[in-house]
C-alpha cells in the first residue's frame, strides 16, 4: 500500500505562532491536564529535550526559560479539520493521524497528476499557508511517517526498498506507541529501531505482548495497519459575533437560538435532520471553548435541537467571556433517526424498552411496570384468570 | 438465538389481578343486603340484577364457596360483590 504522510512538525505550536506571531523563535511549551497531572502537549524545537507526553515538572527541568501556554485543543482540532479538508481535494482517502499529521492513499495518484513529483507538489500546495509541511512516501504508514520526519520543510522524502536499513538509526520514540512503552524500551537498553529488530520477534513479543510484535514489525519496515479513511459528514455552520463579550448562560442560549434560526431557515435544511451539534466559542484572552452534543436520534426541528442544547448547556462554565460563537450542525441527513417498524407491536415494544431503560437509569432500580397476562382464563374464580408480571420488553 | 438480557435472575412473584376487596355490608336485618360500604362510603343497593354461586377447589385444603351478586348502587354504578360462604365475609370484586 503506497502511502504519503503529510507531517507538520510541532503543529500545535505552529498554530499558536500563527495566532500570536510574537511567539516565533521562543521556547514554547504547550501544557494540558490529564487527571491531576500536567502533561506537555507539544513543544517548539527551541524548547530543547522537551517531548510531548512528558510531565511538566520534567519539561521545566530541561528548559527553565520555557514559555508555558495552556493547550487550546479546540483550536488545534479546528485547524486540523481545515488541513484534512484541503488534503481531501488531492486524494479522496485521507486518514486523520492527529494534530498536523495525515496519511494519504496515493495509489494511482501519480498517473493522475503526471508523476510522483507533481503529486507531492499538489500535496504540499494543499496545506494552508503559514505552515511548513514535510511529505514522506513509503509502503505503509510508519515508513512514510519516518520519511516525512527526514524530509526538509516544504520538501519530500521517499523510503527506499530496504526499509529495515533505512529505519535502523531511528530512535524508539518515533514508534507510534505510548510514552510509557518508549520509557520501558529504553530501560531495556533499546534506544534505536535496529536494536529492536536485532532482539527478534520472539523476545519482543514475550516482553511486550501484542505491542511487542507491532514494534518489531515496524522496526523492520513492515506496517500492516490499514489506512482508515476519514469519514466526511455533511455539516452546516453559522457564526455570530457578540456585540460585547459575554459569559452568561442567557446570552449564550440567545446566540444559539439565533444561529439555529439562521441554519434551519436555509432552503438546504428543508426536510433534513441533524445528528450532532458543535459549539465553538472564541473567548477573550485568545482562548477558545468547545462543546459537542450528539443526539440519540436525528432531529429535524430547530425547537428540539434548542431544547437538547439548552439542557446540555445548563451547567456550562465558560473560561472567559465569549466574543463569537460558531455553531456547526453535523451529520446532516435526509433520514430521521427513528426507524419505522413493519409491525406496530414491535415498534411500541421498542419505544417501551427505551422508556424503561431511561426510568431504570433515573430510579436506580427496575421500574414498577407490569403487564397483564392470562394465567387461567378458563377459571371460574376471577382472581385466577389474570396476573400482573414485571414487564420485560 | 435468544439474546441474553444480562439482567439479574430472580423469581418475580405473579401479582393476581382482580383480587377481592373486603367490604362491610349492612343487610338491614332481612335476607338480602341493602347497603354496602365502598371506600368508606355507604351506598344503598337500588337493585339486585343477578346472583350465582361458585363452589370450587373443594379437593384442595382451602375450598372456595362464594355467593355472587350483581348490584346496582344508588349512584348508578353496577358492582359485583360476593359473600364468602366459608369465611363468612363480604367482598367487592371486579368480575372480568
Amino acid at each position: 500500500m503506497r502511502v504519503a504522510c503529510v507531517l507538520i512538525p510541532h503543529y500545535a505550536v505552529q498554530v499558536e505562532v500563527r495566532r500570536s506571531p510574537d511567539l516565533q523563535g521562543k521556547p514554547v511549551v504547550l501544557v494540558h491536564s490529564k487527571g491531576s497531572n500536567r502533561i506537555v502537549y507539544d513543544a517548539s524545537p527551541r524548547a530543547t529535550s522537551v517531548v510531548a507526553g512528558a510531565a511538566l515538572s520534567t519539561a521545566l527541568g530541561h528548559c527553565k526559560e520555557a514559555v508555558l501556554l495552556d493547550a487550546d485543543l479546540p483550536l488545534y482540532q479546528s485547524a486540523s479539520n481545515k488541513l484534512l479538508d484541503a488534503l481531501g481535494n488531492v486524494s479522496p482517502i485521507i486518514e486523520d493521524g492527529g494534530d498536523g499529521l495525515a496519511y494519504v492513499d496515493v495509489h494511482g495518484l501519480s498517473e493522475m497528476y503526471g508523476g510522483e513529483a507533481q503529486m507531492v507538489t499538489a500535496l504540499l500546495q494543499a496545506v494552508p499557508s503559514g505552515f511548513a509541511p514535510q511529505v514522506g512516501i513509503g509502503d505503509g504508514k510508519f515508513p512514510a511517517y519516518v520519511a516525512a520526519t527526514r524530509a526538509h520543510y516544504h520538501g519530500a522524502a521517499q523510503t527506499p526498498e530496504d526499509a529495515r536499513t533505512y529505519l535502523a538509526d531511528e530512535p524508539v520514540n518515533v514508534l507510534p506507541v505510548p510514552f510509557k512503552t518508549v520509557t520501558r524500551l529504553r530501560s531495556f537498553g533499546l534506544d534505536r529501531l535496529d536494536q529492536i529488530a536485532t532482539v527478534g520477534l520472539g523476545p519482543m513479543q514475550a516482553q511486550f505482548g501484542r505491542e511487542g510484535r507491532f514494534m518489531w514489525e515496524l522496526s523492520v519496515g513492515v506496517d500492516q495497519r490499514p489506512l482508515v479513511p476519514r469519514r466526511s459528514q455533511e455539516a452546516v455552520m453559522e457564526y455570530l459575533e457578540f456585540p460585547s463579550p459575554s459569559a452568561t448562560l442567557p446570552s449564550l442560549l440567545l446566540a444559539v437560538e439565533v444561529l439555529l434560526g439562521r441554519i434551519f431557515s436555509l432552503a438546504y435544511m428543508r426536510g433534513r435532520y441533524v445528528r450532532s451539534v458543535t459549539l465553538e466559542g472564541d473567548c477573550e484572552e485568545s482562548s477558545s471553548w468547545q462543546r459537542s452534543v450528539s443526539f440519540r436520534e436525528a432531529i429535524g426541528s430547530k425547537e428540539r435541537v434548542f431544547k437538547v442544547l439548552a439542557g446540555a448547556l445548563d451547567s456550562v462554565v465558560l473560561p472567559h467571556p465569549l466574543i463569537g460563537l460558531r455553531l456547526t450542525l453535523g451529520g446532516v441527513t435526509g433520514e430521521s433517526g427513528q426507524q419505522g417498524s413493519l409491525f406496530e407491536d414491535a415498534r411500541q415494544r421498542d419505544q417501551l424498552k427505551v422508556a424503561m431503560a431511561q426510568m431504570e437509569e433515573r430510579l436506580g432500580k427496575r421500574p414498577p411496570v407490569y403487564v397483564v397476562r392470562e394465567v387461567e382464563p378458563w377459571s371460574r374464580i376471577p382472581e385466577r384468570r389474570h396476573a400482573l408480571i414485571p414487564f420485560a420488553p | 438465538m435468544v439474546e441474553n438480557p444480562r439482567t439479574e435472575t430472580r423469581a418475580d412473584p405473579l401479582r393476581p389481578v382482580n383480587q377481592p376487596v373486603p367490604i362491610e355490608m349492612d343487610d338491614g336485618g332481612g335476607d338480602s343486603p341493602v347497603r354496602l360500604c365502598v371506600k368508606g362510603k355507604w351506598l344503598v343497593v337500588s337493585e339486585w340484577r343477578d346472583r350465582w354461586r361458585i363452589d370450587d377447589e373443594w379437593w384442595r385444603g382451602e375450598e372456595i364457596s362464594r355467593m355472587y351478586f350483581k348490584a346496582l348502587l344508588e349512584d348508578g354504578r353496577e358492582v359485583t360483590v360476593f359473600r364468602d360462604l366459608v369465611k363468612r365475609g363480604w367482598y367487592l370484586q371486579t368480575y372480568g
